[in-house]
């Protein structure tokens, strides 16, 4: 295990970072997701679906890495990552613009919308900053050292 | 992987995620095309019609007077005319309360200090709801002799939009001279270190709300800066006062906002208040600073909410009081031209000023209640749950005493000394006796004006006329100016009382029945005005009334005298009444009445006590009798709820009922149980997708509801079609195909203009007389004037017609056929935050005012759709609150208000029937029925009763999961602002059983297709009938239109497409490349 760390450069770890800040995003997913009336769109389990299926990619893609597999799979993959948080973006967007124009409107003093909106915002904004971190180690040396 | 390979890896990684997101906003955008066009000022499609007949755009237009050379309409000239008009609006509505010793008018060139948060931050409109928009001219501006002009450009002064930020569009706006929107300001010499001090101290403070508190809230605070804090903020505050020392006028203000309420104690910890609608310690310090200092002190009045003012009224170094309302963006200088005696204030109070808010009955229940058995109420629905709470009530026990009717009527029992009307129930100002005097500050419609005032006088007999179902009086009121310098106009309000039978059926000891105003008379001068009296709108309804044919309840007369007076205002009138019988100062009275203002009627009624003939059947022709039985708690639980009775003011003062619940009947109904689908109705008979004809909507053009070509047009449409136009009722409708109703944007908000500013129409853009595109006020916003109680309070009829006409022209350039409003619930409380959207406590003015803008309105085809129908009566719970009266309570005082507006019986002639062609339901229920599903509220009492046929709309997503129940009630559209959607039913369910509508769903349902239908043909009736004829012919269609936004996250999507293949060839060239290498 500490060898592998030794392998690890900057790069490296700005991956990990993005792959725990897009976990943040699926839990508080989750969390929005579970509000009592709050599930989000008509298919939730849809977009749980997808935003798994983004969150299993990085996790693969890490540890393909580390298994000194080809490199090429790993970036398939958090390609394929990306796809699934470009979809949840607009679909959380989707179905919670609804939900934001009533609180800021008539429906001001609703606890748990306020609660819903803002795990969405903050689940969208996670996952857009893991995306973020992604694209910007795509450009730099991600294999890890020998 | 090596470098060149990692580049385009990454490249296309970036690629990817734009390329991900540009589709995700994109189909976001397509699906919010609608407020991102009004909030951008894009245009997505627009109409197109072959208009070689040149017939479109004529029927409704702006007059000649406000079009350039070129033909379009000048903005400017427009502008002018708002200003003009919200001016005159607020220097009609405001009301002189108070005025000592000629304290008011000031002299030009008075040397003035403003005081007060609001004298810098004035309330000129409500936060939502009915809000204002835009650029104001603040009340400093319009009383400081340095100041000539509009300032529309100074952003400090400008009301931020929900649709449209216009802080970043003002810099283009024209400005006015104030001697071109109806003359100078007040020209007074301003203080301008308090002007500074409160700039310095103003915090967060807004030209508008928001209440900014809820009813269980412990927080509300007006935040008014302490003398402290203005020294602070300017050394030499208190020297100021001296050397500005002519006036101090003192503004005191109250915001008011929809969603929110003030609540009983709803007050932050040290604010010197224990009520938010008492004066703070921070607000009575300034009027103490002001009295020590100023020779003049003034305090106006800023607010919708009554403020209690009792202690103002009694302190003699207080020489005038001035409620000013909320006045518009321009109201300002209606005000100022008070204060400068330019205008004689001629408005009348629209809501009584009790000392203590708490002295209503109404109080008694009012804020936030929840059943015991909350957990039982389970009426599922995929569609914002948490938001329609199901299970919260309130008790409106206080029968028909709300407001004025309350308080004179007790008055009225105090001075017979009967009903333990002196005990102290209910007394706030005493702990052993309820004295008038002591519980009332300024009555209801009770109003000064400048010098001697006016004379009024009855003149001869009124002209009755009884023949069948019709009752009126025609009474002619003389009013003579008896000022000599002084030029100015009065208003007329005439009262009416009905005999009162102890036991029998409570009645108000007083009752406004009609009012008008004069013409700007010049001193000695005379006007007669005729006041018609509609003698439904003093009727009484009998609940308990046997009909003889198996049901109850009817309106009656009762045998007896009937006494008719005019006053200033309601007290005024009781006391002339009550000197008519013989009383006086020395039986009681509070001051000497004048009994030859009175008409005593003696009303025989040949066929025994109770006249229950002549308003039992409607002008609409139709039998009246109970449709509201639910109403009332004790239909579900006898004897629980004690409702205020008149004949025992003690015994039957209101409790609170704080702990209810649901008995299994009523649970049914809390759960949504009204309608079942039937499932073996033979329904071949209704015709759906007939092509035996090929109307168009604009062949019926102006035709009448009966037209038979109706029945054709509707047998054209397919049943979904029908299905369609309810489910998208505004503010988006569907395209209906089978008739050519285009798809468009044909509703908005609200009663003081319309929620959009000058470039937001794609209907009108190809009209001769349409704003052109590049107008440099293109983003002025049309929400400008004055709140609704000033609209009421003016008592001029023609006024508010005059309104309705503006707002109506506003209409025709947006090609807007039909607004959200007016605001038509009436004040039951003064704690409704509300209370800004609304005209009045009282149903008739709250009625006559929504008749009169409505009538307005039509003039240029706007549809007005007043709301909330019915029983909106707080906002705390608003969402599927049940509120719980008798039904003679519902009828004679919401019902009232909306059955005057939507009869319009006042302008009937023989060959039309003028009546309401919109209206919009409550989201509250009526007793526990959800009123959109009432349909003894919405086919019954509305269509059948007073012939509404119309536009009846939800609010906005109300009861999306109960559509066959709102269907089978009669409503005839939802409101889906922000849920639009042409894909379908997805979010509706059919009734508690939560299956999705459909044709299959209704395909054995008789009931409910007839129901289609009859709605389908109320809405296109009101189409049909409304501005959107000026735009619409047998050719017109929509057509898509490119806008910027729209090729932007195309070009995104097609860029970053090509880059993400681009990229990964590339990033797979160079790995094999490097491959090679290896």
């Amino acid at each position: 295990m500490i060898n592998i760390f030794k392998k690890l450069n900057i790069i490296n770890y700005l991956e990990i970072l993005a792959a725990l800040v897009a976990l943040a995003g699926y839990i508080l997913l989750l969390v929005t997701n579970s509000i009592q009336g709050y599930a989000i769109g008509e298919s939730p389990a849809l977009l749980v679906t997808f935003d798994t299926l983004g969150v299993i990619a990085i996790v693969a893609a890490l540890t393909l890495k580390v298994m000194n597999k080809p490199n090429w799979i790993s970036s398939l993959l958090i390609l394929v990552a990306l796809i699934t948080f470009g979809f949840n973006f607009g679909y959380v967007l989707y179905n919670r613009v609804a939900l934001a124009a009533n609180l800021l409107t008539f429906d001001g003093n609703n606890v748990l919308g306020w609660l819903a909106l803002k795990t969405s915002i903050a689940e969208i904004v996670l996952f857009v900053i893991s995306s973020i971190l992604f694209t910007v180690t795509g450009f730099f040396k991600t294999e890890l050292s020998k | 992987m090596k470098k060149n390979a990692r580049k385009w890896r990454g490249f296309a990684y970036a690629a990817t995620l734009l390329l991900a997101l540009g589709i995700s906003a994109g189909a976001v955008a397509e699906q919010f095309s609608t407020p991102i066009d009004q909030y951008l000022g894009t245009h997505s499609s627009k109409l197109v019609s072959d208009d070689s007949e040149g017939e479109l755009w004529s029927t409704y237009k702006p007059s000649a007077d406000l079009l350039k050379a070129n033909g379009h309409t000048d903005s400017e000239k427009l502008i002018k005319k708002f200003i003009k008009f919200g001016r005159r609006q607020a220097a009609e509505g405001s009301v002189l309360l108070k005025n000592e010793a000629g304290t008011l008018p000031l002299k030009e060139g008075s040397k003035v200090s403003l005081l007060g948060l609001r004298s810098h931050r004035m309330l000129q409109g409500a936060t939502m709801g009915m809000p204002i928009e835009g650029p104001v001219i603040t009340l400093e501006d319009a009383l400081d002799e340095t100041v000539t002009r509009t300032d529309f450009a100074n952003t400090h002064n400008v009301v931020k939009s929900r649709a449209k930020d216009p802080v970043a569009d003002v810099s283009k706006l024209s400005n006015f001279d104030f001697k071109d929107v109806g003359g100078d300001n007040a020209k007074f010499k301003l203080n301008p270190v308090t002007k500074s001090a409160y700039h310095k101290a103003e915090g967060t403070a807004t030209l508008i709300g928001p209440v900014n508190t809820f009813s269980d809230s412990k927080s509300y605070n007006p935040n008014e800066p302490s003398l402290d804090e203005l020294v602070a903020a300017e050394a030499n505050f208190i020297d100021s006062l001296n050397e500005y020392d002519d006036a101090a006028i003192v503004v005191v203000g109250r915001q008011s906002s929809e969603n929110l309420d003030y609540g009983k104690g709803g007050v932050a910890k040290g604010i010197g208040a224990n009520e938010p609608l008492q004066l703070t310690a921070n607000e009575k310090a300034i009027i103490e600073e002001a009295k020590s200092h100023a020779k003049k002190v003034i305090v106006l009045v800023n607010t919708a909410s009554q403020i209690e003012i009792g202690d103002l009224k009694k302190d003699p170094k207080i020489g005038a009081i001035l409620w000013v309302g909320m006045p518009g963006n321009y109201g300002t200088l209606g005000i100022a031209d008070i204060l400068s005696g330019k205008v004689s204030p001629s408005g009348g109070l629209s809501d009584t000023y009790a000392t203590s808010n708490l002295s209503a009955p109404a109080m008694m229940n009012m804020g936030n209640y929840d059943l015991t058995n909350a957990s039982e109420i389970k009426r599922g629905t995929k569609w914002r749950d948490n938001f329609f709470g199901m299970s919260h009530y309130v008790i409106e026990c206080e029968s028909i005493y709300t407001g004025y009717k309350y308080y004179e009527t007790r008055y009225e029992d105090t001075v017979y000394n009967r009903f333990d009307a002196k005990s102290s129930a209910g007394a706030t100002q005493s702990t052993t006796e309820w004295k008038y005097a002591d519980e009332v500050a300024y009555p209801f419609g009770y109003g000064l004006t400048y010098g001697k005032g006016f004379k009024q006088e009855l003149v001869g007999q009124p002209k009755i006329s009884h023949s069948g179902h019709d009752f009126t009086m025609d009474f002619d009121v003389r009013v003579t100016n008896l000022d000599d310098k002084i030029s100015g106009k009065s208003n007329v309000q005439l009262y009416g009382q009905a005999p009162y039978k102890v036991g029998g059926l409570e009645k108000a000891s007083v009752q406004l029945l009609a009012y008008d105003k004069t013409e700007v008379l010049k001193p000695g001068a005379s006007q007669t005005l005729t006041i018609h009296v509609d003698l439904q709108n003093l009727a009484s309804y009998d609940m308990n009334h046997d009909n003889g044919d198996g049901t109850k309840g009817t309106w009656v007369l009762d045998d007896g005298d009937y006494f008719f007076t005019i006053g200033n205002g309601a007290h005024n009138a009781i006391n002339n009444i009550l000197a008519k019988k013989g009383f006086g100062k020395n039986s009681g009275m509070d001051e000497e009445g004048d009994k030859s203002k009175v008409y005593e009627y003696k009303y025989d009624y040949s066929a025994g006590d109770v006249d229950d003939a002549t308003f039992s059947i409607t002008k609409n022709k139709t039998k009246v009798s109970n449709h509201l039985d639910y109403s009332q708690w004790n239909y579900y639980e006898p004897g629980k709820v004690t409702e205020l009775s008149r004949s025992k003011w003690k015994e039957t003062y209101p409790v609170e009922y704080k702990t209810m619940t649901a008995n299994a009947d009523m649970k049914k109904m809390f759960n949504g149980e009204y309608y079942t689908v039937k499932t073996n109705d033979d329904t071949s008979k209704i015709v759906w997708g007939s092509k035996n004809t090929n109307y168009v909507l604009s062949d019926l053009k102006g035709a009448s509801y009966d037209d038979p070509r109706w029945e054709d047009l509707l047998n054209q449409m397919t049943m979904e079609e029908a299905m369609g136009l309810i489910a998208c009722g505004g503010n988006e409708f569907r395209t209906i195909d089978s008739i050519k109703f285009p798809h468009g944007l044909y509703t908005e908000n609200s009663g003081n203009g319309i929620h959009l500013a000058l470039n937001g129409s794609a209907i009108t853009d190809s009209a001769p007389w349409a704003i052109e595109a590049n107008d440099n006020n293109a983003n002025y916003q049309l929400e400008v004037f004055a709140c609704a109680p000033v609209v009421a309070s003016s008592f001029n009829p023609a006024l508010q017609e005059e309104l309705g006409e503006i707002v109506g022209l506003q209409g025709v350039l947006m090609g807007l056929p039909i607004l959200w409003g007016p605001g038509l619930n009436t004040h039951r409380t003064a704690y409704n935050g509300r209370n800004g959207d609304y005209y009045s406590e009282d149903p008739i003015l709250c009625g006559v005012t929504a008749m009169e803008f409505s009538h307005g309105a039509l003039q240029y085809g706007l549809i007005a759709s007043p709301k909330h129908f019915a029983f909106n009566d707080q906002e705390t719970n608003r969402a599927g609150i049940a509120p719980f009266m008798t039904e003679q309570r519902a009828r004679e005082t919401e019902l009232r208000a909306f059955q005057i507006a939507v009869e319009s019986t006042k302008y009937d002639t023989e060959t039309h029937n003028e009546s309401m062609l919109g209206i919009m339901v409550s989201f509250s229920k009526i007793g526990p029925v959800e009123c959109t599903c009432s349909r003894g509220l919405m086919t019954d009492i509305l269509q059948n009763e007073w012939g509404f046929h119309g536009y009846a709309v939800t609010d906005i997503s109300d009861d999306m999961q109960l559509f066959s129940c709102v269907i089978n009630a009669g409503v005839g559209g939802y409101d889906v602002r922000g849920a639009f959607t042409e894909s379908g039913f997805s979010k509706y369910e059919s009734c508690v059983d939560k299956v999705v509508p459909s044709v299959e769903l209704y395909a054995k349902d008789a009931n409910i297709q007839n129901q289609l239908k009859r709605s389908a043909h109320n809405v296109l009736y009101a189409f049909s009938q409304s501005n959107l004829m000026n735009a619409t012919n047998s050719t017109t269609r929509e057509i898509f239109q490119m806008t910027w936004w729209r090729g932007l996250y195309m070009g995104i999507i097609i860029v970053s497409g090509l880059a993400v293949i681009g990229s990964l060839l590339m990033a797979i060239r160079a790995e094999i490349s490097n491959k090679g290498k290896e």
